[in-house]
């Protein structure tokens, strides 16, 4: 979302959102200003929430192998399936004191590619 | 009266807290490695991602692109290490996954198409490769003797190593 809209709408949230004037002392009025707040608020935030979606939706595909981001850590979960062996479930590889191990990867994960029926 | 009632209280609470305490504790099989990965994990875990991303998009599978990744650690495992040799006609024949579908059916595509994967495994391969051998480098004498186990393995699959010479 370009900045512009992000300040049209938060502009939007915090005027509707504010304090009402000493004025405005009709019940009605009131009522109807709550909702109005209401449904601007729920529009804000929908419309928020699309535009980080969107926003998401375009790293993703502007994405390449190389983004420097990407490859930042975030190795998620991971567990000790023997002495010295750390298997991470995202990427779905083992390590034993360090190193790669195919012999457990394919333990822990595995998937035979001559045995796929034939 | 109130006595009992907070005798209660006081033992439903410790009896709820040792209920998560049990419940929070890892299990053997799931206890998580907390510690960040090791350098070298980390360096393979970077270029797996890169690897696994190019792979799929090449059309390749989970069990072609481990059988890939396994191909380029040991070829790399037989140039760093003294004493470990690749197994040629096992090599190829390992490699040859990648001319078949994932139900295990050959490709049937055309050459430009078939030669268009092989390029596209090249790459993977030599991404995979180039990784282990600067891992390895790190530290050949650790590299190695993982190797050494790994070659051992009774169950290992996909092991191009020849077993070690006698003597």
């Amino acid at each position: 979302m370009s900045m512009t809209r992000w300040l049209f709408v938060a502009a939007l949230t915090a005027g509707l959102a504010a304090p009402a004037p000493a004025l405005a002392r009709d019940h009605h009025r009131h009522r109807d200003r709550d909702r109005a707040t209401g449904a601007a608020i729920g529009l804000a935030i929908v419309g928020i929430a699309a535009a980080a979606s969107s926003g998401r939706r375009n790293r993703e595909d502007n994405r390449s192998y190389y983004d420097r981001d990407y490859y930042r850590g975030g190795w998620g979960n991971s567990y000790q399936a023997a002495k010295n062996v750390v298997c991470y479930r995202g990427q779905r590889q083992c390590y034993r004191k360090g190193y790669y191990s195919a012999e457990w990867t394919s333990r822990e994960f595995g998937y035979d590619p001559y045995n796929r029926g034939y | 009266m109130k006595l009992p009632i907070l005798t209660t209280t006081l033992v439903a609470i410790a009896g709820l807290g040792l209920l998560a305490g049990c419940s929070a504790g890892p299990t053997p099989k799931a206890e998580a490695a907390t510690r960040e990965p090791a350098d070298q994990v980390h360096m393979d875990l970077t270029v797996t991602k890169a690897f696994n991303a190019a792979m799929t998009k090449a059309g390749l599978d989970e069990g072609q692109r481990n059988v890939v990744k396994a191909m380029a650690h040991q070829q790399a495992v037989a140039i760093t290490c003294a004493g470990f040799a690749v197994n040629k006609a096992r090599f190829e024949d390992e490699m040859n996954v990648i001319y078949y579908d994932d139900k295990g059916k050959m490709l049937d595509i055309d050459s430009d198409a078939l030669h268009l994967r092989e390029k596209q495994v090249m790459m993977g391969f030599g991404m995979a490769f180039g990784a282990q051998l600067a891992i390895a480098a790190s530290d050949e004498k650790a590299f190695c003797e993982h190797a050494e186990v790994e070659r051992n393995a009774r169950d290992a699959k996909h092991l191009i190593l020849d077993p070690p010479s006698k003597g």
